[in-house]
């Protein structure tokens, strides 16, 4: 137990810097008339970049913190400087299509808040407050067209799917708090070693939880909700939703692997077969779907279901190795998966924003002959499609590379194999796009053509470049991120 | 008196597993609205057999007293609702049954057979003391972050409620 005491609190400084933000933006917004929403990105912007030198600089007072409601450890430091880059480029791209609102961007930052402490999270309470944080905001943002039936559509699918997966969570939590008495994490974990761990009702809680957060990240079975929230949100909020609140799902997963961990084989059933069972599924699932959308924003929302599998396998590792060399392996292949995929599929679907607004739409036929029209969002596009499929020397690859390496040492043969097998069939949907862009001539011509293409505003290409350069970089030279997030969780 | 108790607590029990069916089958929302009204109650009293007797009380007060008011002026405030028939038709009864009947053996035998953690309260005690100090140490985190999670989602309904009225 450590009580509230100034230096208790200035562990906290992205947090609350976050939340005075956040109040500051509410006034200004209230203030302003005209361009809030450039106001408000603007402004949200430079807190996030001072909140990435602060997280980058933190102190590494390494604890439980506020009586123990938050834990900083090398997670919390990591998933900091993530979410406040991730939300940085996010809001950029958002600035372009919401010139005039403010409340998009409010809506970000309070989600973001959510966020940073759900990465800390070291109670079931805080937990669920957070991940609670991280959603209601998303609902709003989902159905910010209104006047779209398609964007009313994605925000109902979405809150009634949240309010589902949420009452699941909730009874996984109330079954563990049961078991044990407690609701601090380290507590639970250690109570559910002492007396319960093979318990039936150990593994009926720990699925109903990885149910509640599987809908985060989109796990299979509950993923349902992603393609058509994908596909009805604007285009722009899509790409955070494709990352954030997802990676904000890891972080929560991440969170409670002392508890899954914990868990004795149940009637033949282990932690391990669990997360290794749905990782296939949802790699495989998200992959199969792909291949049969025609618009392009399904067809990211499947590849990231996929994605999420991915990042699965590499959690399998982790549950199965609770400690030692491998594990922490294993976290570093996870998280530096999570940072590559942050970029390249915020670049793929910041230039489906792009068309989608100067050519009219998302299906397929809008991307034909873009390489010949637009050769800069073109080749961009394509970057990231092939990160995406992994393909070397690409950033995809080397995460690829780190995720198969740390299954292959933990020898789990099967789940390694069904990964390659469907790192294979996504090229097929990925390439198809590619084609289309540089093979095939235009079905939709730009209405107002430039010289050489769109006009691309100055934020626009800083955002490509911003998001490009590490996804060609990150594939050539990874050792210092690597080793950067190797060091956090030593 | 143990036996008059045990009496009560089944009645409530009743009274608010039947209302709450009644909240999810009925074709009228301004019944299930009233309905709503009983399963709260009945769930505070569960409470108090819990000997919460803070929580019963909050209970009504917010749920009974606030929440509930507020939906039904609001079923009120929407035109045609007294005649408005929800769609309530089920589609694949029998195939939706298969998991239902499944994930109920399912929890029911996890709850008969696991041996709870139970706490030997014989005395019922004012329990508001030890809330306000757990609220304000334990639990400060989140219940400052429930504060900020009213802020934005305040921010969210006024903004999905004003483009209502300047899009008409």
């Amino acid at each position: 137990m450590s009580p509230v005491t100034g230096q208790n609190l200035a562990q906290f400084t992205p947090e609350l810097a976050l939340a005075g933000g956040l109040l500051v933006l509410l006034i200004v917004d209230l203030i302003v008339r005209k361009n809030r929403g450039v106001i408000a990105a603007a402004l949200g912007g430079i807190l996030l970049v001072a909140l990435v030198f602060i997280s980058l600089a933190g102190n590494e007072k390494i604890g439980e913190y506020l009586f123990g409601a938050v834990v900083q450890d090398g997670m919390t430091l990591f998933f900091r400087v993530f979410f406040a880059a991730a939300t940085l480029v996010s809001i950029g791209i958002m600035a372009s299509t919401f010139k005039g609102e403010g409340e998009p961007f409010i809506l970000v930052l309070s989600s973001v808040i959510g966020m940073f402490l759900l990465a800390g999270s070291n109670d079931l309470i805080t937990l669920f407050v957070a991940i609670e944080m991280v959603s209601i905001p998303s609902y709003v943002l989902a159905g910010y067209r209104r006047k779209d039936p398609r964007s009313a559509e994605a925000a109902l699918k979405y809150v009634l799917y949240g309010a589902f997966s949420s009452g699941l969570m909730l009874y996984g939590f109330s079954l563990l708090y049961g078991l044990t008495g407690e609701t601090g994490l380290p507590e639970i974990a250690e109570g559910l070693i002492r007396n319960a761990s093979g318990s039936p009702a150990h593994l009926v809680g720990i699925v109903l939880i990885l149910a509640g957060v599987g809908y985060k990240i989109a796990m299979v079975p509950m993923h349902f909700w992603c393609p058509d929230v994908y596909e009805g949100s604007p285009t722009s909020i899509t790409a955070y939703f494709s990352v954030l609140p997802k990676a904000a799902g890891f972080a929560a997963l991440f969170r409670i692997v002392p508890i899954i961990a914990s868990l004795k084989p149940v009637y033949g059933i282990s932690a391990v077969g669990l997360i290794t069972l749905v990782s296939a599924l949802t790699m495989t699932f998200g992959n199969l779907g792909a291949i049969w959308q025609d618009s392009v924003k399904r067809l990211l929302a499947y590849s990231s279901i996929a994605h999420a599998g991915y990042i699965l396998m590499g959690f399998a590792v982790i549950v199965a190795l609770p400690a030692g060399e491998l594990h922490n392996l294993a976290y570093t292949a996870v998280l530096f998966y999570l940072v590559v995929y942050l970029f390249m599929n915020l670049g793929a679907f910041m230039v489906v924003d792009l068309v989608e607004r100067r050519l009219g739409g998302d299906s397929i036929g809008y991307f034909k002959g873009l390489g010949k029209h637009n050769p800069l969002p073109a080749l961009a596009l394509a970057v990231f499609l092939f990160s995406l499929a992994g393909l070397p020397p690409l950033a995809g690859f080397i995460g690829k590379f780190f995720l198969f390496a740390a299954l292959v040492k933990a020898q789990m043969w099967a789940l390694a194999i069904i990964g390659i097998a469907n790192a294979v069939v996504s090229l097929f949907y990925y390439v198809r796009i590619i084609r289309d862009m540089f093979l095939y001539d235009p079905d939709v011509v730009p209405v107002e053509q430039d010289e050489g293409g769109f006009k691309l505003g100055t934020l626009t290409s800083v955002l490509l470049l911003v998001t490009v350069v590490p996804t060609l970089l990150l594939g050539v030279y990874w050792g210092p991120l690597a080793e950067w997030i190797k060091l956090r969780l030593m | 008196m143990e036996l008059l108790s045990e009496l009560i607590f089944y009645c409530f029990v009743v009274l608010t597993i039947g209302s709450a069916v009644v909240v999810v089958f009925h074709p009228r929302v301004m019944y299930s609205a009233f309905a709503l009204l009983f399963t709260f109650f009945g769930v505070g009293v569960l409470y108090l057999y819990l000997a919460a007797d803070f929580l019963a009380a909050s209970q009504l007060l917010i749920y009974v007293g606030g929440i509930l008011i507020l939906i039904i002026f609001g079923v009120f405030l929407t035109s045609s609702i007294m005649s408005l028939e929800i769609l309530q038709e089920t589609h694949q009864r029998f195939i939706a049954l298969i998991p239902i009947a499944l994930g109920g053996i399912v929890l029911l035998s996890v709850i008969l057979s696991t041996p709870w953690t139970t706490t030997a309260t014989t005395e019922a005690v004012p329990t508001t003391k030890l809330l306000g100090r757990l609220l304000l140490t334990r639990y400060l985190v989140p219940f400052e972050l429930a504060s900020l999670l009213l802020l934005a989602a305040l921010v969210g309904a006024m903004r999905l409620a004003r483009y209502f009225r300047t899009e008409e």
